[in-house]
Order: C-alpha cells, then sequence, then structure tokens
C-alpha cells in the first residue's frame, strides 16, 4: 500500500495555491454555458431563420452574432430574414455583469430555396397523363413565366393528347409538372399545372431507334424484347434526333404505312406543311424491299410483320429515344 | 380541398340526441323486431371457418337481442367506469387524459343508450373494482387498450347475430370503439390497425378476458 | 403477392377440417380441393385470422361487394400512388405503407368473394392529391370516413352470414384507419359517440364528388394514318 508522499520532515504539508479567481468576480463563480434550443435544420428552404436559447445562469443576457459579424445584445430568442442561399453560421453567448461565455453555441445550416422537384419518369419508368383541358405550357412554374406552347385535350387522330410527365414541383401554392412537348423544335419541355393533366400511367418500356444501324430496338425493364431492321429518313427528309414517346396508336386501313401505325410526339423539320402538323410516325409499309435503308419521309418503317409484333408489346406513352 | 365532401362531424351532442330520440319513438319491442333477417340467407347449422370461431347459433331474433345487447351494456358499463375513474383520478396526463376524457363520454353515451334501448330489460350495473388501473397511467393505457380491442371484437362477433335494426344500432358504436383502439395504440406507439380484418372473439371467450381483469366484483 | 396459406399451415386444432364437413352446398372434397385459405402478404403481421373464402350468393350481396370492392380498389389505388409519388414524410408514410396494404388485400378478397362477379379496376385521376402531404392527409381521411360509412350503411342489407362476418372485421379497421390518420391530422379520432352510416347513393355522390375516377382516355384510332410516312 503505498502512503501518501510525507512532507519533507520539517514542513508543514504544501496546499496548492488558491485558484487566481476569475477577472472582476470576488467570490470565482464560473462564466455562464449558453446552449441554443431552437434552430433551423441543416438545410433549409427558407430564408427566414428562428432561433431560440437559455443559460444555466438566469440572470445572463445574450449577445448573438450571425455570419461572422460582430456580437451584438438579443433576445433570447430572434429572427433573422432575408437570408440568401448558401452557408451560414449563427453564434449566441451568454452574458452576465461579470463574465461572458467564453465558448459560444453555434449553428451551422444551409438556405436552399430552389424549387424541389421530384420526378416522375425515371430509370426504367416512365409516366405519361392525358391532358384533361388546353392548358398553356410555360417555361417556368410560373404563371408569369414565358409562354412556350399550347396543349390541347385531343391529337390530330381526335384521340386523348397526351404528355409524359417528367418531374413535378410545387411553386406559387400549386403543383406544378414538367412535361415533353410535342412541338417544334423537337426536344423540348415545359411546366403547366398539375390540375391540367388527368391521372399517370406508368410504363417501363422504351423503343430506341438507331439511324445509323437503321435498327429499333424495344426494350422492357432495360431488356430487349423487340428488335428489328428498320427504314428511317432520307437525307432529305431526316428522322429527328432526341428524346419522344409514344402518343396514339392506330389501326391502319392504308397499306403504305402497313397493317398498324404509332404516331410520335417527334415532328418532321422539313414536312412543317404537312396535313396533321407533320409528325413523325412508327408503322409497316407496302414497300418492305426498302428496309433497312435511309428510305422514308421521316418515319420508322418496319416490315408488316415486325410492326404487328411489336404492337402487341408497345403500349402507349412508351418513351422513345431517336439516336 | 374544397370540392371534396367533408364526412365532418355531426356535434357529439347532437349524435346522441338523435340516437336516443330513435330509441324512444321506437318501443323497445317494435325497435328490436325491425326488419328481421329474411329466413333462408343462413347457411345452415351456424358455421366456423378459417381461424373465426363458432358464432353462436341460432338465427336473430328480438329475445337474442336483448341477451346480445345486456352483454354489450355490461362492457360499455365497465368502459364507462374505468375511463370515468381514470379521469377523476387526476393521474393522467397530455394525450392520454384527453383520450380518457373524449372515451369516457362516449362510453357514457353508449350505456345511456343501450339502456334505453333495453328499457326494463335492461341489466343493473355491477360493481367495479379497478385497482392501480385507474390510478397509474402506464396500466391504464395497457387496460385501455385491451379493452378498446375486445370491444371491437366482441361487437364483432355478435353482429351477425342480431336483427337487422339491433346491428345498426351496434355498428353505430363498434367503429367508435374501433377509433379509440387505433387512438390509444398511437399513442402507445403500436400499430393502430394491426390486421386487415379484425378478428371478432365468441360471446364465452370475451367472457373470459373481462373475468382474467378481476374488474367485476358482482 | 400471393402467398397462399394452406389449410393444414393455419388449421392447428382442426377446426376447419370440421368446418369444411358443415359447409352448405359444397362437398368436404371440394372445399378442401380448393385447398388454400385466402392469405396473401399477411405473414409478418400480428394476428393472422383471416375470413374464410366467403363466396356472394344472393343478387343484393353482389351489388353491395361490387360497390366495395370499388371503394376499396380507390383506396388502395390512391396509397399506392402516395407511396410512388415520394412526398410523404415519418408517421404519415408509415400510415400509407400499412393502410395501404390493407386496402389492397380488401380489394383481392372482394374480388375472391365476387368470383366472376368481381369489377375491373377503375382508371384514377387523384388530382396531386397524392403529391402534397397535407391534401394526402385531408383526403385520407375523407376515403377513410367514407368507407366506414358505406360499410355501416350496407351491413345491415348483407344476406349471407359469412359475408356479413367479414364486411364487419373490414368496417372496424376501415374505422381504426379514420383514428389513426384524424390522430395524425391532429384531430379527434372519435370525435361522435355515434357514427353515421351513409347510403348506397350517399357513398356514389360523395366518391363523384372527388373525381378521383376518370373518365376513358382513348388512344387508339382507325384509318388512314397522316404522320409523314
Amino acid at each position: 500500500m503505498l502512503a501518501a508522499p510525507a512532507a519533507a520532515e520539517g514542513e508543514p504539508a504544501q496546499e496548492p495555491p488558491p485558484e487566481a479567481p476569475a477577472a472582476g468576480s470576488g467570490d470565482a463563480s464560473p462564466a455562464p454555458e449558453t446552449r441554443i434550443v431552437r434552430a433551423p435544420a441543416a438545410v433549409a428552404p427558407a430564408r427566414v431563420a428562428h432561433f431560440a436559447f437559455e443559460s444555466d445562469d438566469a440572470d445572463a443576457a445574450f449577445e448573438c452574432s450571425i455570419d461572422d459579424g460582430p456580437f451584438l445584445r438579443c433576445p433570447p430568442r430572434v429572427r433573422y430574414s432575408k437570408l440568401n442561399d448558401g452557408a451560414h453560421v449563427f453564434r449566441v453567448r451568454a452574458v452576465t455583469d461579470v463574465a461572458a461565455d467564453e465558448s459560444p453555441a453555434e449553428h451551422r445550416w444551409t438556405v436552399d430555396t430552389r424549387p424541389r422537384v421530384f420526378p416522375l419518369s425515371r430509370g426504367h419508368t416512365t409516366r405519361w397523363a392525358p391532358v384533361a383541358r388546353r392548358v398553356v405550357v410555360r417555361a417556368r412554374p410560373s404563371a408569369a413565366a414565358r409562354r412556350v406552347a399550347q396543349l390541347e385535350t385531343r391529337t390530330p387522330e381526335a384521340t386523348t393528347n397526351l404528355v409524359v410527365v417528367l418531374e413535378r414541383t410545387e411553386a406559387e401554392g400549386r403543383l406544378w409538372v414538367r412535361v415533353r412537348l410535342p412541338i417544334l423544335p423537337n426536344n423540348q419541355t415545359g411546366w403547366v399545372p398539375r390540375s391540367a393533366l388527368g391521372g399517370y400511367t406508368a410504363v417501363t418500356t422504351r423503343l430506341v431507334v438507331d439511324r445509323d444501324r437503321q435498327e429499333a430496338m424495344l426494350f422492357r425493364r432495360g431488356k430487349v424484347v423487340w428488335r428489328a431492321r428498320a427504314g428511317v429518313g432520307a437525307p432529305w427528309s431526316p428522322t429527328p434526333k432526341g428524346e419522344f414517346y409514344v402518343r396514339v396508336r392506330i389501326d391502319s386501313t392504308d397499306p403504305f404505312y402497313g397493317p398498324v401505325a404509332f404516331g410520335t410526339s417527334a415532328r418532321s423539320y422539313v414536312r412543317t406543311e404537312w396535313p396533321g402538323g407533320g409528325f413523325i410516325g412508327i408503322h409497316g409499309t407496302s414497300l418492305p424491299h426498302l428496309i433497312p435503308g435511309r428510305v422514308s419521309n421521316g418515319c420508322v418503317r418496319l416490315r408488316n410483320d415486325d410492326a404487328l409484333r411489336l404492337a402487341r408489346l408497345l403500349p402507349v406513352g412508351t418513351p422513345v429515344t431517336i439516336r | 380541398m374544397s370540392d371534396v365532401l367533408s364526412l365532418e362531424v355531426v356535434d357529439a351532442d347532437g349524435a346522441i340526441r338523435e340516437a336516443l330520440d330513435e330509441a324512444a319513438a321506437d318501443s323497445r319491442a317494435s325497435f328490436l323486431k325491425k326488419a328481421v333477417l329474411g329466413g333462408g340467407a343462413f347457411l345452415a347449422g351456424g358455421v366456423m371457418f378459417g381461424g373465426f370461431p363458432k358464432l353462436a347459433l341460432g338465427a336473430p331474433s328480438p329475445a337474442q337481442d336483448v341477451q346480445i345487447l345486456n352483454f354489450a351494456l355490461l362492457l360499455e358499463f365497465l368502459e364507462e367506469e374505468f375511463y370515468g375513474r381514470a379521469v377523476r383520478s387526476g393521474s393522467l396526463s397530455g394525450e392520454t387524459l384527453a383520450f380518457a376524457r373524449v372515451v369516457a363520454r362516449n362510453e357514457a353515451a353508449h350505456a345511456r343508450f343501450l339502456q334505453r334501448t333495453l328499457g326494463s330489460a335492461a341489466r343493473r350495473k355491477p360493481r367495479f373494482d379497478f385497482g392501480e388501473a385507474t390510478e397509474n397511467q402506464a396500466m391504464f393505457q395497457a387496460v385501455a387498450m385491451t379493452l378498446e380491442d375486445t370491444g371491437v371484437a366482441a361487437y364483432n362477433g355478435q353482429g351477425p347475430n342480431l336483427t337487422r335494426g339491433a346491428l345498426a344500432a351496434a355498428g353505430q358504436i363498434v367503429s367508435v370503439e374501433a377509433r379509440q383502439a387505433a387512438w390509444i395504440r398511437n399513442i402507445l406507439r403500436r400499430q393502430p390497425a394491426p390486421s386487415p380484418f379484425d378478428k371478432p372473439l365468441t360471446k364465452a371467450q370475451v367472457e373470459a378476458r373481462v373475468r382474467r381483469t378481476g374488474f367485476i366484483q358482482s | 403477392m400471393s402467398d397462399q396459406i394452406t389449410i393444414e399451415a393455419v388449421d392447428t386444432d382442426g377446426a376447419v377440417q370440421e368446418a369444411a364437413e358443415k359447409v352448405a352446398g359444397d362437398s368436404r372434397a371440394a372445399f378442401l380441393a380448393k385447398g388454400a385459405l385466402f392469405g396473401g402478404a399477411l405473414a409478418g403481421l400480428g394476428s393472422l385470422m383471416v375470413p374464410e373464402e366467403a363466396r356472394a350468393q344472393t343478387a343484393t350481396d353482389v351489388a353491395i361487394l361490387q360497390f366495395a370492392q370499388t371503394l376499396e380498389f380507390l383506396e388502395a389505388e390512391f396509397y399506392a400512388e402516395a407511396l410512388r409519388m415520394g412526398a410523404l414524410r415519418g408517421d404519415v408514410l408509415r400510415f400509407a405503407r400499412v393502410v395501404g396494404e390493407h386496402e389492397r388485400i380488401h380489394a383481392q378478397f372482394i374480388g375472391r368473394a365476387l368470383g366472376r362477379a368481381a369489377v375491373r379496376k377503375p382508371r384514377f385521376n387523384f388530382r396531386g392529391t397524392t403529391e402534397n402531404q397535407s391534401s394526402f392527409v385531408a383526403t385520407a381521411i375523407v376515403l377513410e370516413e367514407t368507407g366506414v360509412a358505406a360499410y355501416k350503411g350496407q351491413a345491415p342489407r348483407i344476406d349471407t352470414r359469412s359475408i356479413l362476418a367479414a364486411a364487419l372485421a373490414v368496417h372496424s379497421v376501415e374505422a381504426r384507419h379514420a383514428g389513426w390518420i384524424r390522430d395524425l391530422a391532429g384531430r379527434n379520432p372519435a370525435p361522435n359517440a355515434f357514427d353515421q352510416p351513409l347510403t348506397l347513393q350517399q357513398v356514389l355522390a360523395a366518391v363523384a364528388q372527388t373525381r378521383f375516377i376518370a373518365g376513358p382516355v382513348t388512344t387508339v384510332a382507325g384509318g388512314r394514318p397522316l404522320f409523314t410516312g
């Protein structure tokens, strides 16, 4: 057993010197602690931030600093507004007559007021919706944004007009949806109020047309379920490149188009005077010997048996990628 | 959602007044005689299937309604007393206290309704001893959950044995018990709706559960 | 999701075997030959008791069940879409998952009770109520309250005892749903001592007022295509 070290003989046991008192205090009371009890989330979508804080010393007052600014007297609850997007830091310290908290409480957060969008079509899933009422399409989800187009409720074939829905956001107190547009120039999208559209339908198919290889493939959940050689647009009336969708199916009575024809949202750049708007179709043919080849007015032509096989597998609304 | 029909509530007192008026307007006998279920509609012999226990035998009748509604009245008396005493004990707080107040009022209304419906055939109210269950919040919560779940199962078990009129009345009560069951389960962070189908219990099974609590003294 | 539970798995005390002998209009062999009791995706849920595969036998029962199946489809699709639309969080998301599965099971069970008289699932347009949490909560309250009142109104009209037993078992669960979502919405889960029934007409009117059941969408035409060729 170890004994406590004996005092050196003849000397009284040393006592530790008294602690130096805190500056200005007569009785060595410690500095107050500060604790933040309310603060915004780490990423907040608002330009206003509320803070509330407390101290273990009931007599303490508080000093606050925002974004590395000076510490200024503040009440136990504060509100900052007009904060810009980006990182911010809030600090607060309790102060008494005699001392200040030397390690202020701190809260770091980010303001991000960009509209949050939720994808409605992603990966293998594409959603479409019917156009329920004639509606103006806007460049941004705002009634004041630039007008891009107008959507009608019917197609030239008198079927229900439909659009692929890409993403959703909330703005100006309502839901908006960004949709793929069947207009020229090709490959445009724009925003409409959700209320202008009907119910959503999802598909997991995708049709891919390769103009260089003159070939078309249908994918379902990423796997090829149909494939065929195709005739594509001639150089003077090319099949446009980009992202489109199947909008209508015609059980065709015209052998030039074969027994079945699908209308897409793609438009010919050159056949703009075409009756019905010059839409690109995917259909059979009375001239199968031209397939494969660059032979059409823009449409994707298939041999009739390939077209019929496709028709059993291709739902309306399927996205069409033409490359 | 201004263009969606709101099924929001008839005020609570209004609903009770309505139910009592309806019972008073008919004599007890004619109320219970209303629209007896048509003859050959039952599967022969009373049936038991796939996990559901044997339901009471015998076609619905006013006399059987009296027995069943008296059984329901016993449960409502028990709940009325349990919740009333728990509220008065001062041992409840927060959402549990709010729950107990609402449910005490509802169960009292159920008991009054059944008493009036049964008139002189109504059973007398037993004496109850709830022990700590009305004095301790945690115990109260556990017992309340059991009582509400049992009440739902009891009404569902007896429902097919009732005449149409009594079934309609019981239907107005059982859904309230189910709401209350979901509420206390939520307070307890349990599944408010643990199954897609609420399993019925027989009279014997309910009586056994009630006996096990030891609450009924007489 | 149609894992079926066989009779052996649940019939621990021979009760079902015994009942099979009593089933009116059905030979024991035929009953057992039907094999699996409806189980659905219930593994993991607390009590595994489900109603027997009841069959609607009278015209009244068929009409009531067809009406109920449409309501269950409406609810099931509402919740399923809400889960896909990614706008729900926390307790409300948990509610949608559990209750959506219940409604799907209800629709499936009623479909089996109807056999060839089962209704087709309609096309729906939920008009954004699945895409925003507060719209979702308000709509879920209306749908659950309508469901409770609908079953309550129809139960006294049901002819077949086993169908009535099943309807009561669903009715009280819809009431649990209603109490739950009201609690999540900060409202009194059980504001009345007595819940009111709605008639068939009243429920149909309530559903029509939502405009959730969508009109037809025509995507096929005949004739001469107009494409560029």
